[in-house]
């Protein structure tokens, strides 16, 4: 929280850089690459989940799973069942922008805005929450 | 009624490839926007698809969480995205999306019936959202209010199409960031974005203008999708035959769609948008009521 310049009236030659406008050098780097990495990780899970359905099991991947469980989609992943690929390849996805929030965090208190890190931290706690309350929902 | 489930041998492929389609479309034209685009995925899983409510939510959820990482990633690296302001409104579209789907799959999973009739009015708000901001532009003379300037959320974003940087200040924080619940409730509670809220809700109330606006909801939504879709992922409601390749299709619409972006006629979007809504509206009324299906 140095003393940025709140643009009043004066006649601003140039627009703020980012870290004068209160992001954090970096994050939009950090913070876009993880976006799009989570999202390529998905899609070649999914990709692969799909291939293994048209060679193995077929069309009966569109039956409705079972009950959610982190063990059957491990030894989904182990015997090469497309199921355990595509929930794997879906979590990823779902978990990608939880990751940006953990950056931010992250960026937020390493530049000493604490006002913005106790905002992110907020938004992760809610996610926290969700997952808990999923689980024993 | 053609039911997604029951189809076999070269049924199934047909259905596949539009399904595909229908994603693709929905993250092309909800990346264009900011709204993610499961205002168009619920009511084209329900209505073309046969695939029952809670289902489609989720998916759309899914679907919702693809088109904002994909496009959120270039609009980040562009600086188009405030990632103040999203960071700030997300506290309250994260709260709004966790209680919208404990309800939904609570108190509402025994009644469908409720959630596409509850589509309706939402919907058409929406689009009346839309239609009334259509010609709004940001005023570059408003002063920022208390709650933004202690949160120092105006920005600027470099506009490619006059090569100039844009400057704005945000008004009516409180406000907005009310909004942004009831956008993160309805993103849960029906497996929307929640961007048809936020965007006008930044675009006309908060002085964004309209680029930065849509740019941010995209970043936003990932959130706000991802705390509802944690809670029907866990309750099953995640069908992998219908998520996987709704998500395949949504991303490649969406990145698609970002890197084109700057060159979309957004008013003339916002018409095709308004009158899509308006159709889907009707037609999950008379699928509620049960005339259909």
């Amino acid at each position: 929280m140095s003393g940025a310049p709140e643009d009043g009236g004066s006649t601003p030659t140039r627009s703020l850089r980012p870290e004068e406008r209160g992001v954090p050098r970096g994050l939009q780097g950090l913070v876009s690459r993880a976006l799009r990495g989570g999202t390529v990780l998905s899609v070649v899970l999914v990709l692969i989940g799909m291939i293994l359905v048209a060679v193995r099991d077929g069309p009966s991947l569109l039956t409705p799973p079972s009950a959610f469980s982190f063990g059957a989609m491990a030894s989904g992943i182990v015997h090469l069942a497309p199921f355990g690929f595509l929930l794997l390849g879906l979590i990823v996805l779902v978990l990608t922008p939880v990751s940006r929030v953990v950056i931010s965090v992250a960026l937020f208190s390493a530049s000493g805005d604490r006002q913005f890190m106790w905002l992110t931290i907020t938004v992760l706690a809610v996610l926290i929450l969700s997952v808990i309350v999923g689980v024993i929902a | 009624m053609l039911s997604y489930f029951d189809l076999g041998g070269t049924d199934i492929l047909l259905a596949l490839a539009l399904l595909i389609l229908v994603s693709f479309a929905a993250g092309a034209l909800g990346t264009l926007l900011g709204l993610g685009g499961g205002l168009f995925m619920v009511p084209a899983l329900v209505l073309l698809f046969g695939v029952e409510i809670h289902i489609a939510i989720a998916a759309s959820l899914v679907s919702v969480i693809a088109t904002s990482c994909g496009a959120a990633s270039t609009f980040v690296e562009e600086g188009l995205t405030n990632l103040r302001i999203g960071m700030f409104l997300e506290i309250a579209t994260a709260v709004g999306g966790l209680v919208g789907a404990i309800v939904s799959v609570t108190i509402l999973a025994a009644h469908g019936e409720i959630l596409i009739l509850a589509f309706v009015p939402v919907v058409l708000l929406a689009a009346l959202a839309m239609y009334l901001t259509r010609r709004t532009d940001t005023r570059p003379d408003l002063p920022p209010d208390r709650l933004s300037a202690r949160f120092r959320l105006s920005g600027s974003y470099y506009d490619v199409r006059t090569q100039k940087d844009v400057d704005y200040h945000v008004t009516r924080s409180g406000t907005g960031l009310a909004l942004a619940g009831v956008s993160g409730a309805a993103s849960g509670l029906l497996g929307v974005g929640g961007g048809v809220f936020n965007v006008p809700a930044m675009n006309a109330l908060m002085n964004l203008p309209m680029r930065a606006a849509s740019a941010t909801s995209t970043f936003m939504i990932g959130v706000t999708a991802s705390a509802g879709a944690l809670i029907y992922l866990f309750a099953g409601d995640v069908y992998l035959g219908i998520a996987a390749p709704v998500s395949l299709g949504t991303l490649a619409g969406s990145l698609l769609a970002s890197r084109h972006q700057f060159k979309a006629p957004v008013h003339g979007l916002k018409g095709l948008f308004v009158g899509i809504l308006v159709l889907a509206a009707l037609l999950m009324l008379a699928r509620g009521v049960g005339w259909l299906g």
